[in-house]
């Protein structure tokens, strides 16, 4: 049972993987931009830590869900 | 920290109006209300330089246009000087010309009866003479040597 | 399996003491009195702050006292826009609120946000503003009509959203704070004092003040987008 609920919540872990990508993705887009316009770093830096918390999200979502099948299923 | 509890939830949305509303009449109403007195405040003030602004404007206006208006009297003074002036020289040319026309009309009305009077006393003369010389004959010849010694007379008195 | 227990126990939130009103008993957990703690900081605070203002001659605690109200309303109200400046009040007290729960548990108290009761009532009274805030703008019959917008098929979507913003909502903020405190807790066990300490900052710090204004913005962007 516990190794059941012990891949259960690793599964449920791998919704970290979008968000990574997503944040990299995100990211990588901020530095072009600055890179294109330097002047409008402050701003970027500011909707992109903004969408990064956004993108974090899901994998807080998975987080939570292996946190409970380990408390709940115990 | 899972279990959903009923009254958990309701004591933190109790909680939170109560915040809520203590930051409302604490902190956001306080604030606002000294911004917005500050406002009015600042407004006055502005509202009075505004004031001040604009009189001084009028002053200005006020005393450039005296100042235009003492300009242009000046200048109708001036002219006014100037007109009565030449009025004034035209006047005192006119009654000297007058004058000299009086003066030389008087001279040749004088001359003129000066040689009147000269005249006559010339012919006054001529006939005393005249009758001088006749007399003169008359008591001292006869005759043609009376009347050629009266012409002789008379040629000598008149060459005079 | 030591470690796993301690965790379980640091996480629960145990009722401190029971209120009995006649035949009721209505239990106060630890994150509500942890939340009269914050309440008994902030308002004594904003009091303070605000007693004796003047609009001439300020002093610097009410310099400061303006500095904080500027950028709050600043910052919520650009959120929020012109049409619903009326709620900035309210998100600002959110943003106060869950920023000091966040990072209270600096000081050694269990973060009230960590509790998933007080993020579901949170969320629950978010979406009852939006919502609320729709109705008042709209009317009941624009405010129904809105589902049915752009196109009549998205309607039951439109109606999930109601109940997967708050949710999300909820979910984001107790997952996050939830997850700072076990990474920091494990951290805490793993390594010596040094290394968690720096990591503080990022997680209890940065991590607490980011989610309080990533809640205020999103609920502040729902508000907007029912208003409009």
């Amino acid at each position: 049972m516990n190794t059941l609920i012990a891949i259960g919540a690793g599964i449920a872990v791998v919704t970290g993987l979008g968000a990574g990508i997503g944040i990299g993705i995100a990211t990588g887009k901020a530095c072009e931009g600055i890179a294109r316009q330097p002047e409008a770093e402050g701003k970027i830096q500011k909707n992109l830590i903004l969408g990064c918390a956004l993108a974090e999200a899901t994998a807080i979502y998975g987080f939570v869900i292996a946190l409970m099948i380990i408390v709940m299923l115990q | 920290m899972i279990n959903v509890s009923f009254w958990n939830i309701l004591w933190t949305v109790v909680n939170l109006l109560l915040l809520c509303v203590a930051f409302k009449f604490f902190f956001f109403k306080r604030i606002d209300n000294i911004i917005v007195k500050r406002q009015e405040e600042a407004k006055e003030i502005y509202d009075k330089a505004e004031e001040k602004n604009r009189q001084a404007d009028e002053y200005v206006k006020k005393y450039e246009d005296k100042l235009a208006s003492v300009e242009s009297e000046k200048k109708q003074i001036i002219l006014e000087a100037r007109k009565t002036a030449d009025g004034q020289y035209q006047k005192i040319i006119a009654e000297a010309h007058e004058d000299a026309k009086n003066i030389h009309e008087n001279a040749v009305a004088e001359a003129t009866i000066e040689k009147n009077k000269i005249i006559s006393s010339a012919k006054k003369e001529i006939a005393d003479m005249v009758v001088e010389a006749t007399a003169k004959v008359i008591g001292s010849r006869t005759g043609a040597d009376i009347d050629s010694q009266l012409f002789d007379d008379f040629i000598d008195k008149a060459g005079e | 399996m030591n470690l796993a227990e301690e965790l379980i126990e640091e996480l629960n939130c145990e009722a401190v003491f029971t209120l009995h009103i006649g035949s009721m008993e209505i239990p106060v957990m630890e994150s509500v009195v942890v939340t009269w703690i914050v309440m008994a900081i902030l308002i004594p605070l904003a009091i303070f702050l605000t007693t004796g203002l003047k609009t001439q001659n300020i002093s610097k605690k009410q310099a400061c006292a303006e500095f904080i109200y500027e950028k709050l309303t600043g910052i919520v109200g650009g959120m929020l826009g012109e049409e619903a400046k009326q709620y900035t009040g309210y998100l600002s007290t959110v943003l106060l609120y869950i920023g000091l729960s966040n990072i209270i548990g600096l000081i050694g108290f269990k973060s009230p946000t960590k509790d998933l009761n007080v993020t579901l009532a949170l969320a629950l009274m978010s979406i009852i503003l939006v919502e609320g805030a729709g109705i008042y703008q709209h009317g009941v019959r624009k405010w129904l009509h809105n589902f049915t917008e752009p196109v009549a098929i998205v309607t039951p979507f439109n109606i999930l959203d109601v109940f997967t913003r708050p949710l999300s909502l909820c979910m984001r903020l107790f997952g996050n704070v939830l997850g700072a405190f076990v990474i920091m807790e494990l951290l805490k066990i793993v390594c010596p004092p040094i290394i968690p300490a720096i990591f503080s900052i990022y997680f209890d710090l940065f991590d607490g003040l980011l989610q309080a204004y990533v809640f205020v913005f999103l609920t502040s962007l729902y508000i907007k987008e029912a208003v409009e």
